[in-house]
Order: C-alpha cells, then sequence, then structure tokens
C-alpha cells in the first residue's frame, strides 16, 4: 500500500468515527425515549482500507411481542377497571351508601319502624320517602348505566379513530421500511415509528405481526381479523347515540371481522365493549330486575275475594298499574319506576295509604274500618321483601330468591367483576412494566455506555489525526528531497 | 460477546413506577389504619361484597326493631300496669259487692264505689302512650270508651231497655216493686248490650290487637283491647250496679243485681288476670326477642368485623413498612442520580 | 563496438527515463482524477551481436503499461449516483457518438433527459426491465441501452401470484352447507377472514376476502370474494359470487394437507391478471386461527421519488407510495487482460487485440466486483511512488547524460589525434 491510501484510510477512519459519534450523540438525545431502539455502528471493511458504517438497530422481537400483548391485556382490563370504577361510584357511591341495597335496607326499616307505631303520619311519610329514595337510587343507577354506557361507545369511537390513524402512521413507517431494507438505507427511525405505532395499536386491540420478505409487517388481531396487509383495512363502528335498555351496543368490524369483548378482554376497545355490553348490561337488568321485584313486594291484593287482579302500589311504572309479569325481565324498569303519586303527601297522595292499601280503589282497602295501628299490611310488605320469589336468570343471578337479597346479590355480582378487573389489570400491569422493562434493558440505552463508547471514539479520532500528521510530515521530507 | 445492560431509562422509570406503587399502597394503608376497615371493600370481599352488604344491612334492621321493641315493651308494661290496676279495682268493688250481699254495706255505698269503679276504668283504659291510646286495639287514634254518663249511648241504650221492660225509669217508685225473678230476666236481657254486639257503644276500640314485628321473623301483639271480655264484664257489673243502686228497687231486685255483679266481678278478676298473664307472655316475648336480637347483633358485628375489618396493628406496620419503603427509594433515586459516569468526564 | 554506439545507448537511455517521467507527470497530474488508472514505463533492452572480444552496446525500449487492473481506493460521496466497482469490472458507458466503452469513473450524473453521464460526457449503460429480465449478453454490448430514468415515469405490476399460510383450529365448529360463504347468503358464517390486497392492471388496489370455513371434519372451504361487492357491514351476501372456492383437505395425523388436497386457489384478479395462491402450507392444529404468511406480488402504480441502486447493480425506481421496481441492470465488463485495455480521453478504455474480446457480466457474479452507490474510486496514483520515481528517474538521466558525455569527451580525444 501506499502513503496515499494510508492518507485516505486514516480520512475514511475520521469519517467514520464522526459518524459512530452522531450515533453516539443520538443514543444519547434519545434515552429517555422508551420507543427509542438503541442504534449501533457497526464497521464493516468492504475494500482495502475502506470500512463503512453499518447502522445497527438493537431489536427484539420476541419481548416486543409479549410486551405488546401484556399491553394489550393490561389496556383492557384496566379500560374495564376504570369504566366499572366509575360505574360503582354512580351507582353505589362512596362505600355502597348510594346502592339500591342500602335503599332497600332504609326501606325495610322504615317500614319496621312505622309498622311499630302505623298512627304516626310522619313516620308513614318517612317510610314513603325511604320508597323514594328506593325509586332513585334505581332511577339513578339506570341513568349512571346508561351514561357509561354512552361513554363507553363514545370510547369505542374514539379509539376506532385512534386505531385507523396509528395504522396509517405504521403504514407509512412500513412503506419506508419497506423500501429502506430493499435499497439498504438506513430504516432505524422508520423501525421505531413502525414499533411505536405498533404499541399503541396494541393498547388499543390485541395483535399478532408476522413479518414478510422486506420486512414488511403485517397485523392481525388476535383472533385472526387482518388490521394491515399492505395497507390498513377498514374497521368500522356505527355510534349509537341513546342506548336502548337492554340492548347490545353496535359492533367494531375490523376488516367485517366483529371484534369480542368478553370478561378477559384484551386491548382498550374489547375493555370498553366489555363494559358496555357486558358488565354495563349486567348491572342495567339487574336494577331492571330489582325494580321489578321492588313493584311485586309492594303490590296491592284484592281484599274484597271477589278476584281483582294484583295492582301495583307504592311503586308504579309505564305498564302500571297492572303488574309487570312475574320472573321476566322487563327491560327499562329501572328507569320506568316511579313513587306512585297516591302515596306522595307532595303530590296531593297520602302516605297512610302505605298502611291501608287501597291505592287503586276501595277494594284493595286493607283497612276500610281505617284503625291507626293497622299494621297487618305493613308487615307483611317487609315479610315480601324477604320472600324468595323467581327470578330472570338473564340478568346473571340465580332465583329464586328475595328482593333484598337480590340486591346484595347484584352488589356482589359487581364487585366480583369489580375485583376481578382490577386483579386483572394490576397482573397485567406488573407484566407490562416487567416486559417493558425487559424490552427496555434489552433495546434502550444506557448513557454511561454511550459515553464509555465516546472515549472509544475520540481515542481512535485523535490516532487518526495523527495518522494524517505523520503521512503529511513524510510526503514533506520527500517533496524536500525533490528540490 | 453479549453482555445483557440496564438501560438507563428502565433504571429511573423503575424506581418511578416502584415509587408511585408504594403511595398507592401508602395511601390505602393509612385509610386502614385511621378506619379500621378495608379501604375498598368491594374489590377485597369481591363477590363476597354481597355478604357484606347483607350483614351491613341486617345489623341495621335488628338495631331498629330493638328500638322498635322498646316502643312495644313500654306499651305492654303500661298495659300490665293498667290492667293491674283494674285487678286491684275490681278486687275493690268485690268486697264491697261482697259487703253489699251480707248488707254490710248499703246501696248507696255500692252504687257509689260502682261509680268510682266505672270512673277509674274508663280512665284507665282511655289512657295512651305516645298519642297511641293504650287499649284502642288497632283503632288507637280513637278514645276506646266512652265515659258512662247521662246522654252517652250505652247507658241511653240501658235506660231504654230498662223502661222498655218495666214501663218506668229505675228511679220511679214504682221500681220498688221489681221482684228478684223480673230482674234477673232483665239483666238477661241487657248482656248483649255489655257482652254482646251493644258494646260498640261502649267501646270504639277494635278487637284485634296490635301487631308488632319483635324480631327478624316473629310477630307478636303487643297490645290488649278495651273489648276483651273481663272487661266488658267489669264494665257491665260497675253499670248495673250503679245504676240501678241509685234507684228506688226493692231487696229482692236489689240483691239479684247485686248477685249478678258479684258473678261478673268473679269471673271479670279472673280474666284481667288470664289477661295480664298473656301481655306478660307478650312481654317476655318482646324481652326475649331483644335479648335475641342483641345477640344477633353483636354476631353481626363480629361477623362484619372478620369480613372486613382490619388489624390496625398489622395495618400500622404495613404503614411505617412502607414508609421505610418510600424513604429508601428517595436515598436511592438521589444516590443513582449521582452515580453516572458524566460526574467523572470533566 | 563503436564510441558512437555507447553514446547512442546514452541517448536512447535518456529518452527512456524522459518517457518515465512523462508517465510520472502524467500520474501526478491526475492523482485526483476520478478512475484514473497509472501508468507506468516499462523498459527492455535491446542487445546487437557482439563477439567475445568487442562488446557492443545497444539500447534500451520503452513499453508503458498501465495499472488498469488494480483497484484505487474507494471514497465515499453523497450522490446516489456516484457509482464504484469495488472489485473487478468496468462499466459500459457510451460515447455521445455511440461508441461503447468501458469505465471505472463512476462519477454519474442524470443530465436533461435522463440519461446518466459521467464526468468525462459518458453515458452509462445497461439492460432495461421492460425488455424482460435481463441477461447478460456474454460477448457483446448487444441489448444495452442508456439508463435513462425519467423522473415523470409511471409504473404498475398487476398481481399474478401469492402465498397464503395460515393454522386453521382443529376445533372449529362445522358449518352447515347452505351457510357455506361459498352459497353467498345473507346467512353465511365463516370460521375465519382474513383480506389481501393485490394489483389489477392498472395497478389499482383490490381487496380480495378470504374466507376459510370448515365444512366437515378435516375439510374447509376456501372462498375468496371482491370486497369491493360486499354488502356494508358485515359482507353477505355479496353483490356478485365468489372469485373461486376450493377445499382443502388436512390430514388428521398432521395437521398438513392431504397428499390429494387442493394446494393452492386460480382465479383472475377482477380487472387484472390471471392470478394463484399458494395455499400449500396450510395447516390444521388445536390452535386459534393465525396468520403466519402472506404476500403477493405486484405494484401501484406512481411516479419515481428516488434512484436507487443495488450492489448488484439493479437500478430500482423507489416510487411515491413505496414500491419499488426494478427499472435497469448495470452490467459491468471486463477481458482477459484488462491492463491491455487501451486507455481514451475521459477515463475510458477501448478494448484492444492484446486484452482480449469484453466479457459481459452482472455485479457479484461470475468474479465480478459489487457496485458500490455513493462511491468513488479514486486514482490509484501513488504520489509518493511517483516522486521516488522521478527522482530515480532524474538521476539515471543525469546518469545517462554523463555516458553520452563521456563518449563525447572520448570523440573529443580522438579527433584530437590527428592534429
Amino acid at each position: 500500500m501506499s502513503l496515499a491510501s494510508a492518507l485516505n484510510i486514516a480520512q475514511s477512519a475520521l469519517g467514520s468515527v464522526s459518524r459512530q459519534t452522531s450515533i453516539v450523540s443520538r443514543n444519547v438525545t434519545n434515552a429517555g425515549d422508551s420507543d427509542y431502539h438503541r442504534r449501533e455502528a457497526a464497521l464493516v471493511s468492504t475494500a482495502p482500507g475502506l470500512r463503512a458504517t453499518e447502522i445497527r438497530r438493537a431489536a427484539d422481537e420476541l419481548l416486543l411481542r409479549r410486551n405488546l400483548s401484556a399491553t394489550s391485556a393490561w389496556s383492557g382490563q384496566s379500560a374495564l377497571r376504570d369504566g366499572l370504577e366509575r360505574l360503582s361510584l354512580n351507582i353505589h357511591g362512596v362505600d355502597g351508601g348510594a346502592s339500591v341495597a342500602t335503599a332497600l335496607g332504609k326501606l325495610s326499616e322504615a317500614l319496621q319502624t312505622f309498622a311499630s307505631s302505623p298512627s304516626n303520619r310522619t313516620l308513614a311519610t318517612n317510610a314513603v320517602e325511604a320508597g323514594r329514595a328506593a325509586v332513585g337510587a334505581l332511577n339513578t343507577g339506570a341513568q349512571a348505566v346508561q351514561t357509561i354506557r354512552a361513554e363507553a361507545d363514545a370510547g369505542i369511537s374514539t379509539a376506532v379513530g385512534e386505531l385507523r390513524g396509528l395504522l396509517e402512521e405504521f403504514g407509512r413507517a412500513n412503506d419506508e421500511v419497506v423500501l429502506g431494507a430493499k435499497v439498504g438505507r438506513d430504516v432505524s427511525d422508520a423501525l421505531d415509528q413502525r414499533d411505536a405505532a405498533l404499541k399503541k395499536i396494541a393498547a388499543l386491540v390485541p395483535v399478532s405481526t408476522f413479518t414478510r420478505a422486506g420486512n414488511d409487517a403485517v397485523i392481525m388481531t388476535a383472533d385472526g381479523a387482518t388490521l394491515f396487509e399492505t395497507v390498513p383495512r377498514e374497521i368500522s363502528f356505527a355510534p349509537t347515540a341513546v342506548f336502548t335498555p337492554g340492548a347490545a351496543g353496535n359492533a367494531v368490524l375490523i376488516d367485517g371481522v366483529p371484534l369480542k369483548g368478553g370478561p378477559n378482554a384484551s386491548g382498550q376497545i374489547a375493555g370498553l365493549i366489555e363494559l358496555r355490553d357486558g358488565a354495563a348490561l349486567g348491572v342495567e337488568r339487574q336494577l331492571d330486575e330489582m325494580a321489578r321485584l321492588m313493584i311485586a313486594a309492594f303490590r296491592e291484593t284484592d281484599q274484597t275475594g271477589s278476584g281483582l287482579p294484583d295492582r301495583a302500589g307504592l311503586f308504579g311504572w309505564s305498564g302500571g298499574p297492572a303488574l309487570p309479569p312475574a320472573g321476566t325481565l322487563q327491560p327499562g324498569l329501572a328507569g320506568a319506576i316511579r313513587l306512585n303519586a297516591a302515596f306522595d303527601a307532595g303530590a296531593g297522595g297520602d302516605p297512610l295509604r302505605l298502611r291501608d292499601g287501597g291505592a287503586n280503589g276501595a277494594a284493595y282497602n286493607a283497612n276500610p274500618a281505617g284503625n291507626a295501628s293497622f299494621s297487618a299490611l305493613l308487615i307483611r310488605y317487609g315479610d315480601r321483601m324477604e320472600e324468595p320469589v323467581a327470578v330472570d336468570a338473564r340478568a346473571g343471578l340465580a332465583g329464586p330468591v328475595s328482593a333484598s337479597a337480590y340486591s346484595a346479590a347484584a352488589i356482589g355480582w359487581f364487585e366480583a367483576a369489580r375485583a376481578r378487573a382490577t386483579d386483572g389489570a394490576a397482573t397485567t400491569e406488573a407484566l407490562m412494566v416487567r416486559t417493558g422493562e425487559a424490552l427496555s434493558n434489552a433495546t434502550g440505552v444506557n448513557v454511561d455506555h454511550e459515553m464509555s463508547l465516546l472515549l472509544d471514539l475520540e481515542h481512535a479520532y485523535e490516532a487518526s489525526a495523527r495518522l494524517i500528521k505523520a503521512v503529511d510530515e513524510m510526503l514533506a521530507a520527500l517533496l524536500a528531497m525533490v528540490r | 460477546m453479549k453482555i445483557s445492560q440496564t438501560s438507563t431509562l428502565s433504571l429511573s422509570q423503575n424506581l418511578r413506577l416502584s415509587l408511585l406503587r408504594t403511595q398507592n399502597e401508602l395511601s390505602a394503608a393509612q385509610v386502614e389504619v385511621t378506619t379500621g376497615r378495608l379501604a375498598d371493600r368491594g374489590l377485597a370481599l369481591g363477590a363476597r361484597s354481597s355478604l357484606s352488604v347483607t350483614l351491613a344491612r341486617d345489623l341495621e334492621r335488628v338495631r331498629n326493631i330493638t328500638d322498635t321493641n322498646a316502643l312495644a315493651k313500654s306499651r305492654l308494661a303500661a298495659t300490665q300496669n293498667a290492667l293491674g290496676d283494674l285487678g286491684s279495682r275490681a278486687q275493690g268493688f268485690l268486697s264491697t259487692l261482697t259487703a253489699g250481699v251480707g248488707g254490710d254495706a248499703g246501696p248507696s255505698v255500692l252504687g257509689g264505689d260502682a261509680r268510682a269503679t266505672l270512673e277509674m276504668m274508663t280512665a284507665v283504659l282511655n289512657s295512651a302512650l305516645n298519642g297511641e291510646y293504650l287499649f284502642a286495639g288497632i283503632n288507637t287514634d280513637v278514645e276506646p270508651l266512652t265515659p258512662w254518663k247521662p246522654g252517652s249511648p250505652a247507658k241511653t241504650g240501658f235506660d231504654a231497655a230498662f223502661v222498655a221492660r218495666f214501663g218506668f225509669p229505675p228511679g220511679d217508685p214504682a221500681a220498688s216493686g221489681i221482684s228478684k225473678a223480673d230482674m234477673q230476666g232483665f239483666l238477661a236481657s241487657v248482656e248483649p248490650q255489655f257482652l254482646g254486639a251493644g258494646w260498640a257503644d261502649w267501646s270504639a276500640a277494635s278487637d284485634a290487637p296490635i301487631q308488632s314485628r319483635i324480631a327478624l321473623n316473629e310477630t307478636a301483639p303487643t297490645s290488649v283491647s278495651a273489648n276483651a271480655d273481663p272487661i266488658r264484664k267489669l264494665a257491665m257489673a260497675a253499670s248495673t250496679v250503679s245504676e240501678l243502686m241509685a234507684g228506688a228497687l226493692g231487696p229482692g231486685a236489689r240483691e239479684a243485681v247485686v248477685e249478678r255483679a258479684v258473678a261478673l266481678v268473679s269471673e271479670a278478676i279472673a280474666g284481667l288476670g288470664q289477661l295480664q298473664s298473656d301481655a306478660g307472655i307478650s312481654q317476655k316475648r318482646v324481652s326475649e326477642a331483644t335479648l335475641r336480637l342483641e345477640a344477633q347483633a353483636d354476631l353481626f358485628e363480629r361477623h362484619i368485623g372478620k369480613l372486613e375489618g382490619v388489624d390496625p396493628y398489622e395495618a400500622s406496620t404495613r404503614v411505617s413498612q412502607l414508609m421505610d419503603q418510600i424513604e429508601m427509594s428517595y436515598t436511592l433515586t438521589a444516590r443513582l442520580g449521582e452515580l453516572s459516569l458524566m460526574r467523572f468526564l470533566r | 563496438m563503436s564510441l558512437y554506439g555507447m553514446m547512442r545507448t546514452g541517448v536512447s537511455g535518456m529518452s527512456a527515463q524522459a518517457n518515465r517521467l512523462s508517465t510520472v507527470a502524467d500520474n501526478i497530474a491526475n492523482s485526483g482524477t476520478t478512475g484514473y488508472k497509472r501508468s507506468r514505463a516499462e523498459f527492455a533492452t535491446m542487445v546487437l551481436p557482439s563477439t567475445a572480444g568487442q562488446y557492443a552496446s545497444g539500447a534500451v525500449t520503452t513499453a508503458v503499461q498501465r495499472s488498469i487492473a488494480s483497484q484505487g481506493v474507494l471514497q465515499y460521496t453523497t450522490s446516489a449516483t456516484d457509482l464504484a466497482v469495488n472489485g473487478d469490472g468496468f462499466f459500459i458507458v457510451q460515447s455521445p457518438s455511440g461508441q461503447p466503452f468501458l469505465t471505472r469513473a463512476g462519477a454519474f450524473v442524470p443530465d436533461g433527459s435522463g440519461r446518466f453521464v459521467n464526468a468525462a460526457g459518458y453515458q452509462l449503460m445497461g439492460y432495461n426491465f421492460a425488455n424482460g429480465e435481463p441477461a447478460a449478453t456474454a460477448n457483446g454490448f448487444d441489448g444495452l441501452e442508456p439508463v435513462t430514468i425519467s423522473a415523470g415515469a409511471l409504473a404498475a405490476t398487476p398481481s399474478t401470484a401469492g402465498a397464503f399460510t395460515a393454522n386453521f383450529p382443529a376445533d372449529a365448529a362445522i358449518v352447515a352447507a347452505a351457510d357455506l360463504p361459498s352459497a353467498n347468503a345473507a346467512s353465511a358464517s365463516y370460521s375465519a377472514k382474513s383480506s389481501l390486497v393485490v394489483y389489477d392492471n392498472l395497478g389499482g388496489e383490490k381487496l380480495l376476502d378470504l374466507y376459510f370455513t370448515k365444512s366437515a371434519a378435516g375439510a374447509w372451504e376456501v372462498a375468496v370474494f371482491d370486497k369491493s361487492q360486499a354488502a356494508a357491514g358485515t359482507g353477505f351476501p355479496y353483490a356478485s359470487g365468489p372469485l373461486a372456492t376450493t377445499t382443502l383437505n388436512f390430514d388428521p395425523t398432521s395437521g398438513a394437507l392431504t397428499g390429494a388436497s387442493a394446494d393452492s386457489i386460480a382465479f383472475t384478479v377482477p380487472g387484472g391478471a390471471a392470478f394463484e395462491l399458494d395455499l400449500g402450507d396450510m395447516s390444521q392444529l388445536a390452535s386459534p386461527y393465525a396468520v403466519l404468511d402472506a404476500g403477493v406480488n405486484g405494484s401501484p402504480p406512481s411516479a419515481i421519488e428516488e434512484i436507487t441502486i443495488a450492489q448488484d447493480g439493479t437500478v430500482y425506481g423507489q416510487f411515491g407510495n413505496g414500491a419499488l421496481k426494478a427499472l435497469y441492470r448495470i452490467p459491468l465488463a471486463t477481458a482477459q487482460s484488462p491492463d491491455q485495455f487501451i486507455a481514451v480521453n475521459g477515463n475510458v478504455f477501448a478494448e484492444s487485440p492484446e486484452s482480449g474480446g469484453v466479457r459481459i457480466g452482472f455485479a457479484n457474479e461470475q468474479g465480478f466486483g459489487g457496485v458500490i452507490s455513493g462511491a468513488l474510486e479514486s486514482s490509484n496514483v501513488d504520489i509518493a511512488e511517483e516522486l521516488t520515481n522521478m527522482i530515480e528517474s532524474q538521476r539515471s538521466y543525469t546518469a545517462n547524460s554523463k555516458v553520452f558525455q563521456t563518449g563525447s569527451e572520448l570523440m573529443d580525444v580522438l579527433v584530437n589525434l590527428k592534429r
């Protein structure tokens, strides 16, 4: 070799050191970016005296995949948990203070107090007010469920829009990766972008990915529906403005395949679907059943023996004065249940009707004599609240069970779902954090490491510069000789 | 060579996350220490929340019934007192009557005692507790007994019956001619006015006593109605004696009146005793039920405590442990922040 | 033999050194010329017949040799159209008059009409993919044309083949015949669905819906529909029936396709070419539906955004939509003895009788080097060596002149003998 080539090599060494330095500085700059994967400058001797810098991007497909699935699971469960927590606060209040079960307990107490002095109008008003509170709890609950369902639906709509955007983003990054892979360009940034988009997509829907020739990525959902292949697939979802009680919302169609919810929902969208069509719908049905049981418990019966049908008493509803069919779920009843105006002093009614009956006419009056301490009916109401009756299994609770036990069981059902979601969120969060940490360890930047690399590079640069100087001196010596 | 490394990001994030988690736990533990209960019951109990709700509600109901039992108890005690008073009054009346039979007490004495008995009875039976008439059955907002006085329906009916029978009022001098048998016949004929349907003129009370729930699934009668037989009998004895002794009846007729009165009062005394013991049984049931309820309440409380209670020692140990952890975390963060190659590269 | 002979020998020595100095001058002058190959003067003796007692001095002849085959150092640049050959081989270029030459000076720049022209005005030659997959004509320049990239050109390739690999869940429920997607009824149900993008003749993206439905134990119906015909929402019924259906039969023991089963599905892409989708690697195992691989050829139309040249000499047009299309392949040429090429103006070489015939091949094949984009080959001149040579020539020139001077002085002596 010649001096010139020595000079050239030193020069290219300077170039490669500066390229490596730029990579180190890029690494350090992005040390705080969780989506950034560490780059490494690999030097390749391609020709005599020539070193090309190839940029390698640290990656761990397996860890990434585990992190993605943990992210999906966590975001699904946490969406469900957050929704259930909100629902819990809205329908149960702090520590269950506003729940139907509590209201029913209060009602039964008020009845008992009233029954012990049935002549006391204040106590009668109290009992009726307790009934109003129970109606209020049901109405608020039904409203809260509607709100939560509408919110979940809006959340799904937002998430679907976000998903569409992310798939576009993924597509752009993927195009660049495919292109770069074909021409041997540095695609690390595009890969970072692609992985970052993928992580965000995984938070919305559970994904499985594979890469085809040329690092062209394809995303499928965990059920195998195509999300992205060359182009993003169509994701259709029609938001529902107002939910019909008892009816499920619209499905999210990914490439025509509906996305499923389920208690183990994975991905934010599935979590919200489960909240909207699973938990919230279950709560709504149970509230409807509670309303039905309450109307039935406070029904008025014919006292004349002429076989008149039973009528709604303290609690009325839109279909009154007939009773809702026994043992059958009546969607929307929790929202439709009302305090019967005949008992409501504020609406011109008489609270003492609770003692005597007769809101549906004289035939239903159990105390025609108007005895002030007539307590039989009150005691019967109290008994009926504790009397097991058939319930609709569609609401998720098995019968026969009493109205008051049903309201307690509903809390148990709900809290079990919430505990499961919270537990699921906690475990998957731990997994997500763990895998995220492992992934970050495998692909992230350690600033100290980069700094020590920088020291090496400084030395290499100095050495190359020294070399150039030496060659320069040698050539100078030679030229001096020619003089 | 593959060296496993730790990324700077995960190093700092790890600390931050664990700090957050510990702080979350700390806030929950603090709540548990101060309240002695689980910070989030629903979450900790899951499906068992329904048990917790049921227990809490049953506890409230049991306490409520205990409260309402106190009312029933005081009503029964008042009834018991009243019945005792009535009994002793009847006893006194009987002794007066017995004296009358022996001729030791004149008609005016008998009549006076009978009126006193009648008044006392009216007062006792019309006594009220907490705005409710004790002996009104369930018709507690109406005074059960209309006082025996001129113009009262019962007295008017009695007077009319007398006039119808004999053609003159008891005060008429002709009354002295009424024979013992006539008088006996008359007394038998007015009996329904007291012991039968005519009692409605006297009493506005209902036959049915007040029923009260004294335990979660137990009801008991907790009042005595003024329509009880012994009371009617006493009323009949007292009213007949007070009416007829004041009149101009002959000795035979008087004897018939007094004899009938003695028989009625004796029966009434026995009956009152029976009523007292019935009320006593109710009292006992109520107080037993209350005891049972209190035991139940204890049980519920213990249950609730077991279900959602937190051992305060354990919780406070946890708090201090968590605080230690957080402090350690702070120290570590500070130390790790200083631990950087950068410090040596200047 | 004689003094004259000796003097002439000295003169020949001087002229030989002058030649050598000329090459040194040339080398130093061109030390910065891309693709320049240094020349070097080699000397040969010319011997006159002599007898044992009488030595007749001969002369020295000069032959100029070029180190054409030796590679210069590669220098990296930032232009993708700067090319260098790393290894053996020369780019084929043509002069504006159309005559082919070989060169290693690869500083090409597109001219106004899209041709790649180097610093000396020569155009780069290549095989066009438009004429089919290029094959090098081993011993001639036939089929080569100037590499011309016009930026506005649109290109599209219809899809003709693809492959799809997935696992079908062995425990899937069997769908009744009337509800199979192939019946295209509104009540149709399916076990799994995926979709693929294919390109029609005009490069339009066509979405194909692939329905996989378990029709019997171990038998899966594959139905391909044109997505644009789908009913809104769920898809069925499509406005037109399936493009193709077939049934795959799986071996109950291995879960792979049975030997007799269909292993592909063929149909014509709507508005496109005949298309065959390879399904040969499908499996039916007790695992959820999962797509393991899917791919089709073809590309959508769009304008070239950027030119990239791969190491094998393929010139790719990078289209706006990300598709990459091979446009030209740049061949490399060499000969038996490249050092014997005739150097022509502008760093190009022409074959000579001594070099042997030109052989054309592709980069990275048959002993050719690789084409490196974004690099230039600097001259293989080493200044130090040239300077040394120069000093050496100078000294030997002086020595030769001394010989001549000595002969001349002896002649003087001889002439003066006769005074």
